[in-house]
Order: structure tokens, then C-alpha cells, then sequence
């Protein structure tokens, strides 16, 4: 029994000096810190690149921009400009490195971001051309009664050479005409809108739960009739409203990265690994075209 | 099988069968014929032939166990016998107390390996019980998948792909305490066989291998029985004739293991120690009884019956405070599981030729598992006060319930044994039934209940199957399996034709090829995360429609003197409609049905080579066993197309085990296995993702830098191409056994990974608050097992 007891205590003694837990070092997550690279181009708007550091999951995740880095432009393989960095903030904590060109359609762009530290990352791809509208109608405009829901038919055409891919965005702003303080006020008001699907659509994503993506599966090369709404402002105290419905023909990459990036959103608790489309050769981030076909439609 | 083969000279043939006193053909008795010096063995079904000269010839049967038998035959014509061999368990414990010689897992020529009480009782104890599934660990082409994981991986494959039966019961979980022991007591138990290079007709429903568990039946002279007391379990064992009759035997043990004794101070003086409070603890116990009862010598029936419950708790919390942040977290997982097997079988040998058996069986397997996780953290910054929580509450439950019948014929000659049989198997299979809720400051509170009805199913099976000597030297086994199964009002049909060839070239070297059509109707869904707990099991189904296959292998073996013998064996194994989580998904039944997170038809391919080096007998036996393997999958979905490493991809997997027999009362055992790691979609880096259109024109526009609404995205390596660091472990096992008179006691002590390896189970992120404010990210590993050595005394009596 002695026996018993003086072994029981050397098993316990063994087990305790022997911790079940420690930390797992991963030499991979250190060295795989990169520039990431983040610009959405259409035609629009010049080029704004930005351009911050990665970091490892383990530590501390504050991701810094990186502000001395050579950023090159090229348009179809050629150097059209080299972007200068524009702090927007004395701190210097956000900043972009912006162009002075408007991409052209059907030219690929390209760029080429040089730094000491991580050093050369490229990314690329093709500036696409502005889709064609056929029509596009207001159907009706909502009431206080029927959810303000303002209801539109638009036809795209589509290229029957290409697999296409688009999004909607729409916006509205005007004047609203409400209590501020006791006291009944126009106050000017901007807004974007989710669009709403009526007539279905294949492979639909939301950018950050809002406009929507999808693709031509199945009205390849035709002219296709989309019918959407979305809920309006209050319409009763609204004046000198506009709404404006953007049909943008969007890259792949454009498609893929907002494809992925909400399955990533959405993952939730213990949820298995999303990888988010990444077109950044030796770095992380996005380089992705579009190009808007914009109608406003002044409704009150 | 693999001694049928003889290169004596020709003359006349004697062939016959030997059997036990319970009508059980004896594979691997002895057949020793002593003016000649000649031998055999007998296969799997008892069978055995020799070439002998005309005249008398003295020839013995003997096996362990049993009582010798001795007789002079004369041999003027080619000649069949059976012979009957009868218990002897006084012999037997005789035999224990002062063995000359071990014996090791006997690999037949045909490629079964089949393993004996006596191989699961020398291998090092761990926690002072010797698993048969480490026994069976220890054969090529087998591996643990790591600390703490469930069931055995046999090339490549997963825990789900091994058809587990017990007396012709399915068994659905074969581990206690993750992977801590298996289910089976090897008290309980009299023989394993495992098939994984060829796939008998007979069986079915799985597409790595077999592993045909038969429970002791209990010995007929007289109640004999074994207690056995360790620091961690303890166990007891009885067994004998109900009366005096000896028609009717029984065969009961009982174990537990009452590790939370000691966890439960331990872990908590840990945690405390490194800044939590914290509880780990787990218990288990078991039953195995088995009831036979000989109506006539040729007539018996059987019953038995076999549970196991396991309950294991986790708690963990921390507080961390500083001058301006308060932090508290709170994680809580309780789980419990369970197994309950029953079966029945009535067994008629109606003639010599004619042999009639009818299982029927029962297994239900339960999890049942609680989750939480609490976050509280105030931050005081600019003076202000933000506060932060989240709250995730699941409590789920999964089970299985599986009744099954079938009946097979065995017809058997000289030349030629031909089965031929049936089945049907009812299946409820519950994927997930329960609540969850997860509450943050940040979306409010969202609860989950999924009701999810079980998915029932039907599959229904046929077989033939012959064994056939064409010639001395050759050995064919072929035949189909088909199988039908209906689930959801659809049925999927799979005809699974089966063949295997062995040739024997030369004495003792032997040559062997298989191919097998595979179905499975069953699926693992295994997470990309380092924990194996997260896997589970859900049935085919119309959409996860049952998996199927081919398996191709072959290889070679040669018998050497003194007990020697070595093999080499490639396999091929291709899968098709296997499923995967889609990306994104989260664990199945918690927020969403399974079958809304999976993506169907993808592929799998296993292929690899196994070496194996053995001495089988003798007072110092060993074993070396290393495979080298590859396993992929490959589905449109995921990883761009490509094939990717399935989770249990392990390149390299070594197992060596020596036992040396010192006197008559010291036996020493030493194993050591090393096993490549599991391979893990781990998380790199974070980063900037773009931030949203419907913010960045619109900021654009009014002259505003939109960088600061981007989010981080976490950046992961391709699907599975992290390799986790290699499991191995040392054990040592030293055991002392002396009778005196009627009892037989054995002390062992035993040391389970002697130098301390931290095998990691499973890697966690732990995110802390800074003094700063900002947050930091730490990867943990958690491992089970440290080193353990463990003490027991067994008292057997009789």
C-alpha cells in the first residue's frame, strides 16, 4: 500500500510538472507578412491605390499604411504614371496613392508597387466597357402606404463573346422636410439603397449586404429585363428627390473578390476557413475594374 | 490460408478442418506431422493440407489453449479429416505463468492479419490496459490520427471508412475518452482479424477495411476470472458454465476509469498557475457479457451485449484587468457519449459440408454535447467607457441507431469453401438536434433551434463468395457484394465484385494481388480546423449521395527461419462522391442543417507502400512496420479545382514494437510509433480588405479618405497544406507475473510517452487585450498526454 501511494504521488508529481498547454509557434505566419494593395478603378474615377502592411495573426493586428512605396501605373504593359501618396490626415493614418488618369476600355491596366521591405508586388487587370442600357423606367414611386418602394424596369444587353458579371448600385438624395429641435426643417439628405430583386437573377452577391452582384449565366448575350426595387426615403416630406441607378459591368476579379468577401462576412463562430479572392501577385488585396452606366431619374 | 501451400513431395493429400469444442474453425492451430519433421498451420476457416507418404503417419493438432490431440492415420488415398479439439484453461493459464515463447499478430499469405489476446497483453499498457487497437496500431498500413483521436486510419483513409463489427454488430465510436482507450476491453476479447488488402465478399458498407472483433465466449470447465486495479482504471472479468452441464457459458467484464480524480486538482492548480480558472476532467465505464448456449454439438446460440459511457468536462476562465480595460472570458464544453451494442446469432453446422448462421443486432450511438463561451470587456478611452460581450450557448445532440440481420451459408470441400448470404440494415441517423444562441453587443441576440427529423434509411445486401485451390501453389478468392439502399425515396444500387489471388512460387514466399469494388454509405464531414472533434459522421443521403470506389493492392511476403517474416505492400484506393464543408460553413447541426454546408461529388485518392518486418514467435518478438502514403481530395468548388491533402494525409507512419520474455515471470515490452501530423488550413496573416463601394464613392465623392472603412480580412494557406508537427510517442511496459497455486498475479508498471512529447490535439487562438488597448493574438497548443506512467495489479483465480 505504501508502494501504492508512493507511485500515485510520483504520477501526480510527473503529470503536474508537465504543463498540457503551450504556445504553438508558427514560423510561416511571421514570414509571410506582404504589402497589401487594395484599387477599385472604373471610368468614373482616376486610380486610388492603397497600400497598407500586413500582419501576422499572431501579435498585435494593427495593419499600417505604407506610405514610401513606388507605386508605377502601366497601361497596357507600358508606364503611363508613377502615383504620388496623398495623406488625408495629419497623423498620416490613412492615405492613398493617386493617379491623375481615367483607365480607358479594354485596356489592361497594371500595377507595379516597389518597397524596400517587402519588395516588389504587381497586379492586374482589364478595364471593362460600359454596359448597354436599353431602357430603363420608373415604374412607380412608393407612398408612406405601400413601404415606400420604388419599383424600376431596366434591359441590359448583354455580350454573347464574354462571361459577363455586373452589380447595381443606386443612391438618392434631395431635401427632407422634418422636426429638428421642435422645429419642422429642409434638411439635405444622400443615401445609398438595396436593391431589391423581382425578376430572379443567377449568382447573386451582396457588397456588404447592400448593392448586388450577379452574373450572365442564364441570358448570356441577350437583352435581358431586370425589374428591382428598393425602399425609398419617406416620400411624404421629401422634396427635390433624385435617384440614381447604376448598372456597372464589372471585371471577374471584381465579381469573385465581393463573392468571396461575403461568404468571409458571413462566416461565423468556429466557421470553416474563407479564402478571399486575392489578385496581388507576392502580396494581398485587390485590383479590380468597372465601368458604370449611370441613369438619374429626378422623382419629386 | 497462408500455410496451406506445402512443397512436400507428392503423394497422397491429407485436408481436413480443425475446430474448437463450440464448432469455431481454429485458424493458425498447429498440424505437425513429428516422423517427418513436416507441418501447416490452419487458415481462417480451420482448413489445412498436407502431401503425405503412403503408409502411417503420427500426426498432432494442437493450439493454445486447447488440449493436444494426437493420431495415427493411414494414408493409402487422398484423405479428409476434421478434427475437434477440446478447451483446456488450466493448460491455458499454465501456459501464461511459464510460456516459453510470445507470439506475435499472425499476417497470412492472403494479406488478414489476424491478432490474439496474447498480442494485445504484451504490448505496453497504457494506464496499466492493454488496447487491442493499439495492438492493431502497431500493423503497417494502420495509424492513430494523432493525440486524442478517435478510431484507427488505415491507408489514408478516415475513422468512418473501417467497418468495426463485434460478434457481427457494427460499432460506430471505437475510442473512449478521445483516443485516451478504445472501447474494446481486451479481457473481452478473443481475436481481431483485420482485412485492408482484400475486402471477403461478406463484407460490406465500408471502403478501407474490416476489423472482425470476437468476443470471448467464456470457457466451459469451470468460472475462472481476473481483477485487475490501476492508479487510472480498473477492471473485472468472469467467465465459465452456468452449470454443471457446461452447455451454457458466460463471459462478463466490467471496467472503469476514474481519470478525474486526478485531473480535475491538476488542471485546476494548473490553470491557476498560469492566470485562469480552470477544470478538466473525464470518467468512463464499460460492459462486455456474452452469453453461449450449446443446444446439441451442433447447435448453439449466442448473445452479447456491450456498452460504454464516457463523460469528459472542459472550463476555462479568465480575467485580465488593467488601467484602463477589464476583460473576462469563460469557455465551458461538456460532452458525453455513449455506445450500446447488442447482438444475437444462432449457428447450426448442419453437416460436414454445411454450416448455417442468423445474426441479428442492435448498436446505438449517442453524442450529446454543451458549449459556451463568454466575452465581457470594458475599455476606458478619451474618457469614455465602451463595453463589449459576446455570449454563444449550443447544446446539441447526434446519435445513431443501427438494427441489422443477416444470415450466411458456408458450404466447404477439400478444395473449395463457397458462402453465400444476406442482410438487411435499418439505419436512424440523427445529424443534430438542439439550440443555440449567440449574443453580442455589436448584432443583438440570435437564436438557433434546429429540429431536424433523423434521416432513415434501408440498405439491403447479397453475397457469394468462393475460396478455390486450383492448384497447390495458387489460391482464389472472388466473388460480389451487392448492395441496395434506399434513403429519402431514393435507392442507389452497387454491385462490388471482389477478387484476390495469392501464389506461392517457392516454400514460404508468397505472392498476393487484390481488387475491390467499395460503397459506403456513410460520410465524414471533416472541419479544415486542427480539432479532430469537430469531424462527424452523417449518412448518404439524396443529395451526399453513398460513396464508392475501387481498391487495387498488392505485394509479397516471405516466411524466414526462426520465426521471421517480412512483407511489402502498394495499394491504390480511388473514391468517388465524397462531400466537404463549403467554405464558410460552420460546424453542421449548430446554425444550419448539414446538408446546406456541404459540397457534394468531389474525389478522393489514397496510394502509398507499407514495409513490414517481423519476428512472430519466440521468446523475443518484434515488429517494424512503416507506410508511406499519400490521400488527396479534389472538388470544383474548393482550392481552384486542384487536388488538395484530405486531413488525414500523413506522409510518413512508423510503428515498431519489441517484447522480450525474461524467465518465466518478467516480460518487457517497448513500443515506439511516429506519425507525420494532420495537415490544417491554418491562418497567416490579416489584412486590409477594400472598403465597401457603397461607402468608398460615396466618401470619394465628398473629398474623404475611405481607407478607414475597410476591414481585416484573415489570409489562410491553401485548403490543407499545413502539416501539424509529427505525433510520437515512446512507451515502455514491464510486467511481472507469478502463480501461486490457484491465482495468477501479474504487477505491471508502465510508462506511456516516456520523454514527454507535447502531441499537439488541437490549436486555438487566444486574442488578449493590451495595456495600449490594442489586441494580441496568441496561438496555443493543447495537448492531452504527457508522460504517464501507470501502475496495476491483475489477480487472476479460477
Amino acid at each position: 500500500m505504501k508502494l501504492l501511494l508512493q507511485l500515485f504521488l510520483v504520477v501526480v508529481f510527473t503529470i503536474q510538472i508537465s504543463s498540457c498547454e503551450k504556445d504553438f509557434v508558427v514560423k510561416e505566419q511571421e514570414h509571410s507578412k506582404r504589402m497589401t494593395v487594395n484599387c477599385a478603378f472604373n471610368n468614373y474615377q482616376t486610380f486610388f491605390v492603397y497600400v497598407t502592411q500586413s500582419s501576422s495573426v499572431s501579435g498585435n493586428t494593427s495593419l499600417l499604411p505604407i506610405a514610401d512605396a513606388l507605386v508605377e501605373l502601366f497601361e497596357n504593359d507600358s508606364l503611363i504614371e508613377i502615383l504620388s501618396y496623398i495623406p488625408t490626415d495629419t497623423a498620416n493614418t490613412f492615405g492613398s496613392y493617386q493617379s491623375h488618369i481615367y483607365p480607358s476600355p479594354e485596356n489592361k491596366y497594371s500595377l507595379k508597387i516597389t518597397h524596400p521591405l517587402y519588395g516588389v508586388v504587381n497586379a492586374e487587370d482589364v478595364m471593362v466597357t460600359v454596359p448597354v442600357v436599353n431602357s430603363f423606367e420608373l415604374k412607380s414611386y412608393g407612398t408612406f402606404t405601400t413601404e415606400n418602394l420604388v419599383k424600376f424596369n431596366m434591359q441590359l444587353k448583354d455580350d454573347a463573346a464574354t462571361e459577363d458579371f455586373y452589380r447595381i448600385n443606386i443612391w438618392q438624395w434631395g431635401t427632407q422636410h422634418i422636426l429638428v429641435d421642435s422645429i419642422w426643417q429642409n434638411v439635405e439628405f444622400s443615401s445609398s439603397a438595396k436593391p431589391e430583386l423581382i425578376t430572379p437573377l443567377n449568382d447573386t452577391v451582396r457588397d456588404n449586404g447592400y448593392f448586388l452582384l450577379f452574373s450572365d449565366k442564364n441570358f448570356n448575350g441577350t437583352n435581358k429585363d431586370i425589374q428591382l426595387q428598393f425602399r425609398g426615403v419617406d416620400s411624404s416630406f421629401a422634396e427635390h428627390e433624385t435617384v440614381t441607378v447604376e448598372l456597372v459591368h464589372i471585371s471577374k476579379a471584381h465579381y469573385e473578390y465581393y463573392r468571396t468577401l461575403e461568404l468571409y462576412q458571413h462566416a461565423g463562430y468556429g466557421a470553416e476557413p474563407v479564402h478571399v479572392y486575392n489578385n496581388i501577385n507576392n502580396g494581398y488585396g485587390i485590383f479590380m475594374s468597372s465601368a458604370i452606366n449611370s441613369m438619374t431619374v429626378q422623382v419629386k | 490460408m497462408s500455410c496451406f501451400f506445402t512443397q512436400a513431395q507428392k503423394q497422397f493429400t491429407l485436408s481436413g478442418k480443425i475446430i474448437a469444442d463450440d464448432l469455431n474453425p481454429l485458424s493458425n492451430a498447429s498440424v505437425y506431422v513429428s516422423q517427418f519433421s513436416m507441418g501447416t498451420f490452419s487458415d481462417s476457416l480451420g482448413k489445412f493440407q498436407l502431401n503425405l507418404k503412403e503408409g502411417w503417419n503420427e500426426v498432432s493438432f494442437s493450439y493454445i489453449g486447447f488440449n493436444s490431440e494426437r493420431s495415427n492415420i493411414f494414408i493409402s488415398r487422398d484423405t479428409t479429416i476434421e478434427m475437434q479439439l477440446r478447451t483446456n484453461l488450466e493448460l491455458h493459464e499454465v501456459t501464461i505463468v511459464d510460456k516459453k515463447q510470445l507470439l506475435n499478430a499472425l499476417h497470412e499469405a492472403n494479406g488478414t492479419i489476424m491478432l490474439r489476446k496474447e498480442n494485445f497483453n504484451s504490448l505496453p499498457a497504457f494506464m496499466g490496459e492493454n488496447d487491442p487497437m493499439r495492438a492493431v496500431q502497431m500493423q503497417p498500413g494502420v495509424q492513430s490520427g494523432g493525440e486524442g483521436s478517435h478510431g484507427i486510419f488505415v491507408r489514408g483513409g478516415s475513422p468512418d471508412q473501417n467497418l468495426m463489427l463485434v460478434d457481427g454488430a457494427p460499432v460506430y465510436n471505437p475510442s473512449h475518452v478521445y483516443g485516451f482507450i478504445s472501447v474494446f476491453n481486451g479481457d473481452a476479447i478473443e481475436r481481431i482479424d483485420l482485412f485492408k488488402d482484400r475486402y471477403p465478399a461478406r463484407f460490406g458498407g465500408r471502403l478501407c477495411s474490416v476489423m472482425d472483433i470476437k468476443m470471448e465466449e467464456g470457457n466451459a470447465n469451470k468460472v475462472k476470472g481476473t481483477f485487475s486495479f490501476g492508479l487510472v482504471t480498473s477492471r473485472f472479468h468472469l467467465d465459465g458454465p452456468f452449470t454443471k452441464k457446461k452447455k451454457t457459458t458466460f463471459s462478463l467484464s466490467l471496467r472503469g476509469c476514474y481519470a478525474g480524480l486526478y485531473s480535475s486538482p491538476i488542471s485546476k492548480k494548473q490553470y491557476k498557475a498560469a492566470g485562469y480558472n480552470g477544470n478538466i476532467y473525464y470518467y468512463f465505464g464499460d460492459v462486455n457479457a456474452k452469453i453461449v448456449h450449446h443446444f446439441t454439438d451442433k447447435l448453439k446460440w449466442q448473445f452479447n451485449f456491450f456498452t460504454n459511457n464516457d463523460f469528459y468536462s472542459f472550463t476555462k476562465e479568465g480575467h485580465a484587468k488593467g488601467e484602463n480595460y477589464s476583460v473576462d472570458n469563460l469557455f465551458k464544453q461538456n460532452v458525453r457519449w455513449a455506445n450500446y451494442v447488442a447482438s444475437t446469432a444462432l449457428i447450426y453446422q448442419l453437416n460436414e459440408h454445411w454450416k448455417m448462421s442468423h445474426h441479428f443486432s442492435f448498436s446505438r450511438y449517442k453524442i450529446e454535447s454543451k458549449d459556451e463561451d463568454n466575452y465581457n470587456e470594458e475599455v476606458s478611452f478619451n474618457g469614455q467607457n465602451y463595453q463589449w460581450h459576446s455570449k454563444f450557448n449550443s447544446n446539441n445532440i447526434t446519435y445513431i441507431n443501427d438494427y441489422s440481420w443477416r444470415s450466411d451459408v458456408e458450404y466447404g470441400t477439400e478444395l473449395q469453401t463457397f458462402l453465400f448470404g444476406a442482410g438487411i440494415t435499418g439505419v436512424n441517423f440523427e445529424t443534430g438536434k438542439g439550440k443555440s444562441s449567440y449574443d453580442n453587443t455589436s448584432f443583438g441576440k440570435t437564436e438557433f433551434e434546429l429540429i431536424s427529423s433523423p434521416v432513415k434509411s434501408l440498405d439491403a445486401f447479397v453475397y457469394a463468395e468462393d475460396e478455390y485451390h486450383p492448384s497447390e501453389n495458387w489460391l482464389i478468392n472472388g466473388g460480389f457484394h451487392l448492395r441496395i439502399y434506399n434513403v429519402q425515396q431514393k435507392t442507389f444500387v452497387s454491385f462490388l465484385p471482389r477478387v484476390n489471388v495469392v501464389y506461392n512460387p517457392v516454400a514460404k514466399f508468397y505472392m498476393r494481388a487484390s481488387a475491390s469494388g467499395l460503397s459506403q454509405n456513410l460520410h465524414l464531414l471533416a472541419t479544415a480546423s486542427s480539432n479532430i472533434l469537430n469531424d462527424y459522421w452523417v449518412p448518404a443521403t439524396a443529395k451526399a449521395k453513398p460513396e464508392g470506389g475501387w481498391n487495387f493492392s498488392g505485394g509479397m511476403m516471405q516466411k524466414l527461419p526462426l520465426n521471421f517474416e517480412w512483407s511489402i505492400d502498394a495499394f491504390y484506393r480511388i473514391i468517388n462522391n465524397v462531400i466537404e464543408y463549403k467554405e464558410g460553413a460552420t460546424k453542421a447541426s449548430v446554425y444550419k442543417p448539414w446538408e446546406e454546408q456541404i459540397i457534394t461529388g468531389g474525389k478522393g485518392k489514397s496510394y502509398g507502400v507499407e514495409f513490414y518486418l517481423a519476428r512472430s514467435g519466440g521468446r523475443v518478438t518484434g515488429s517494424v512496420a512503416y507506410t508511406l502514403a499519400w490521400s488527396e481530395r479534389k472538388f470544383t468548388e474548393l482550392n481552384q479545382g486542384n487536388w488538395y491533402p484530405f486531413k488525414y494525409d500523413r506522409r510518413h507512419n512508423f510503428a515498431t514494437q519489441v517484447v522480450v520474455l525474461a524467465g518465466k515471470h518478467f516480460e518487457l515490452g517497448v513500443a515506439w510509433v511516429y506519425g507525420s501530423g494532420n495537415m490544417f488550413t491554418l491562418p497567416l496573416q490579416n489584412y486590409q480588405s477594400f472598403p465597401s463601394v457603397w461607402y468608398h464613392d460615396y466618401l470619394i465623392s465628398q473629398g474623404y479618405n475611405p481607407n478607414g472603412y475597410s476591414e481585416n480580412i484573415t489570409l489562410y494557406t491553401p485548403k490543407n497544406s499545413y502539416r501539424l508537427p509529427a505525433y510520437h510517442h515512446l512507451d515502455i511496459s514491464f510486467t511481472y507475473r507469478k502463480r501461486v497455486k490457484n491465482l495468477e498475479h501479474a504487477f505491471n508498471f508502465s510508462i506511456y510517452n516516456v520523454y514527454n512529447r507535447f502531441n499537439q490535439f488541437s490549436v486555438y487562438s487566444d486574442v488578449r487585450t493590451n495595456a495600449d488597448g490594442t489586441r494580441s493574438t496568441t496561438f496555443k497548443q493543447l495537448s492531452l498526454f504527457p508522460v504517464l506512467p501507470s501502475l496495476s495489479y491483475t489477480i487472476k483465480f479460477s
